[in-house]
C-alpha cells in the first residue's frame, strides 16, 4: 500500500518544487484531507524566490496512488484541462506542476494552489434542502455558468487537445461505453446480470454528440468549493476527458447527487437547468440524450464502486472507504433496473 | 456483500492499529479499539457469510433460468442451454455454493445477451415473457440485497464527522 510517512513527502516536495522554481524552498506541516475517494490530497504552505520575489502560497498536493481505484494513474490530463481552461470563466485552481514519474513521489502528482470554501455534500440529514432559496439560486446559476463556459470552451489548439476521449460526434458515448466496460471487466470478481442489461442497453441507444467538449466527469454537488455564498472552485477533475456535452448534464441530474430533492444537485430544476444551459452555452440540450447519459451514469458509479470493493478486496490498498462503497453496490443495481425498466429519471 | 468476509475483517484491524489506534488521545478509547482488534482475530476463524442468503438466491436464479427454458421449448431460436446442478445446492460448501452462485449469474447474463440479439426473430409472447422472467429474478435479487443494506454513512466518511 502506499503509504509514505509526512516527513518523507515533505522532504520529496521540497526537493521537487526547488527544482521547479530553481531556488531554496520552504515547505510547511502537511494536512491530510479526507474528501475523495481516489486521489491523495495533502494541503501545505510552502515558499520560494521566483525572479527576484518571495513567493507564498497555500499549495494542495493530489497524488494518484499505486492501487487506487482509478489506477493507474495519470496527473497529466487534469494538469492540461486545468491549465487550458484556466482564463476560460470556469471556477477552477492554478496549477503549477505535476509529473508522473514515481521517482519523485512514487506515485502521479500534481500541485495547485489550495482555494478556500467548503465543499456542500449532495447527502442531506433528513432528506431537506441543502441551501437555502438565496443561496441556492446564486450557486445553481453559477454552477450551470461553469458548466455552459466548460462545454463551449475551444479546446482547439490548447493543452486540452491532449484529452483522452472522442474527437468523432457519431462516438463519443461508444468512447465511454468501451472505456467502462473495461473497467469493469478489469474489476468484477462475479457477474452482474443488472451491469451487463445495462451495457446492453446502452450500446443500443446511444445518440450522437451535437458537439465534441471538454467534458469535467464528475461535475456535482460535492464537488465544488462555496466561499460566500459564491463557487469558489470546481474540483475533482480525474475523469476529465473529450466527449457529448450531454454526459456532464446527465451526471448532474442522476439521483444520487440530489436523492428525494427535486432539484438536480440539490440547486436546480431541470426545466430551468436546461433552458438556461442552452441560453448560456448555445448548444441545445436534447431530454433524451440527458435520460442516455442519466443512465450511462448511473451505470458508471455502480461500476466504480464494484472497482472499489475490487481494490479493497486485492488486499494493496487497506482504505476502508473502499469496502464501504461496495456494501453499497446494491443501491446503484436498483437505480439502474428502475431506469432500464424505463421509470422516469 | 462484494468484499470477502476475511478481507473485510483484515482490513478493520488494520485500519485500527494503523490509522485510529495512533491517533486516538484517550487511553480508555485506546484500550476498546484494541479489545475490538482482539476479538476480530478471534471471531475471523469461526465466521462465514450466511449460507442461507446465498442458498435462497442460488434458488431463485434456477428458477429463473428453468423458466426461461419452459418458455423456449420448441423454438427454433433458443437461448444457452441451461443444465440443472445434478447435485442439490444445500450438499455444497460455501465455496462450492459461491461458484455456483457465480456461474449461474454469467447464465442469467448469457441469455439476457441472446435476448438482446435475437429479439427481433423471436415471438413477441416468447420476448416478453424471457425478459419478464430475468427483470422478475433481478428485481427480487435487488430487493433481498437492499433488505440487508444499512444506510450509508457516506456523508459521515466525507465529513470525519457526525452530519
Amino acid at each position: 500500500m502506499y503509504q509514505p510517512s509526512e516527513t518523507e513527502l515533505r522532504d520529496r516536495l521540497t526537493g521537487f518544487i526547488a527544482k521547479q522554481t530553481g531556488g531554496p524552498v520552504t515547505v510547511g506541516e502537511l494536512t491530510r484531507y479526507s474528501v475523495g475517494f481516489s486521489w491523495l490530497t495533502y494541503g501545505f504552505e510552502a515558499t520560494w524566490e521566483e525572479g527576484g520575489e518571495r513567493q507564498h502560497r497555500q499549495l494542495i498536493a493530489r497524488i494518484g496512488p499505486p492501487d487506487g481505484v482509478f489506477a493507474p494513474y495519470s496527473a497529466v490530463p487534469q494538469f492540461v484541462a486545468l491549465k487550458a481552461i484556466e482564463h476560460s470563466g470556469v471556477p477552477v485552481p492554478r496549477v503549477y506542476w505535476y509529473s508522473d514519474s514515481h521517482e519523485v513521489l512514487g506515485a502521479p502528482f500534481f500541485l495547485m494552489e489550495k482555494v478556500e470554501g467548503e465543499a456542500p455534500l449532495p447527502w442531506v440529514p433528513g432528506g431537506g434542502a441543502a441551501f437555502d432559496d438565496v443561496t441556492r439560486a446564486a450557486l445553481g446559476e453559477q454552477f450551470v455558468a461553469g458548466l455552459a463556459r466548460l462545454h463551449s470552451f475551444d479546446w482547439h489548439g490548447t493543452p486540452a487537445e491532449q484529452l483522452d476521449g472522442a474527437r468523432d460526434v457519431a462516438q463519443a458515448a461508444a468512447a465511454q461505453i468501451d472505456f467502462w466496460e473495461r473497467y469493469l471487466r478489469r474489476h468484477e470478481r462475479q457477474p452482474y446480470p443488472i451491469l451487463e442489461w445495462g451495457l446492453l442497453w446502452l450500446r443500443a441507444n446511444s445518440p450522437r454528440a451535437p458537439r465534441i467538449s471538454v467534458i469535467h466527469g464528475d461535475y456535482r454537488i460535492g464537488n465544488f468549493l462555496v466561499l460566500e455564498g459564491r463557487i469558489s472552485a470546481m474540483l475533482d477533475w480525474e475523469l476529465v476527458h473529450l466527449g457529448d456535452p450531454h454526459q456532464d448534464l446527465g451526471w448532474m441530474c442522476m439521483r444520487a447527487f440530489r436523492g428525494r430533492s427535486p432539484l438536480m444537485c440539490h440547486l436546480i430544476a431541470r426545466d430551468e437547468l436546461y433552458r438556461r444551459y442552452q441560453e448560456l452555452s448555445g448548444i441545445v440540450v436534447d431530454p433524451r440524450a440527458v435520460t442516455f447519459y442519466e443512465i450511462f451514469g448511473t451505470f458508471t458509479l455502480a461500476v466504480m464502486h464494484v472497482g472499489a470493493a475490487n481494490c479493497f478486496e486485492s488486499g494493496n490498498f487497506d482504505d476502508l472507504r473502499m469496502a464501504a462503497m461496495g456494501a453499497q453496490l446494491w443501491r446503484l443495481l436498483a437505480q439502474l433496473e428502475r431506469l432500464l425498466s424505463g421509470e422516469a429519471p | 456483500m462484494n468484499n470477502s468476509l476475511n478481507r473485510l475483517i483484515d482490513g478493520i484491524v488494520i485500519a485500527l492499529e494503523r490509522e485510529i489506534i495512533p491517533r486516538v488521545d484517550d487511553a480508555y478509547a485506546r484500550g476498546q479499539a484494541f479489545a475490538v482488534m482482539d476479538l476480530l482475530r478471534n471471531m475471523r476463524p469461526r465466521l462465514q457469510w450466511s449460507r442461507e442468503i446465498t442458498l435462497a438466491q442460488v434458488a431463485l436464479q434456477e428458477a429463473a433460468l428453468g423458466r426461461v427454458d419452459d418458455v423456449c421449448r420448441g423454438q427454433v431460436e433458443r437461448p444457452p442451454a441451461y443444465t440443472p446442478a445434478a447435485a442439490p445446492s444445500i450438499m455444497l460448501d460455501t465455496t462450492e455454493l459461491e461458484a455456483r452462485r457465480d456461474r449461474l449469474e454469467a447464465e442469467v447474463c448469457g441469455v439476457l445477451k441472446w435476448l438482446t440479439e435475437h429479439r427481433a426473430t423471436l415471438a413477441a409472447a416468447v420476448a416478453n415473457s424471457v425478459e419478464e422472467t430475468l427483470t422478475n429474478y433481478m428485481r427480487e435479487a435487488i430487493k433481498r440485497e437492499l433488505a440487508l443494506t444499512a444506510n450509508p454513512l457516506f456523508a459521515e466518511i466525507s465529513r470525519g464527522a457526525n452530519a
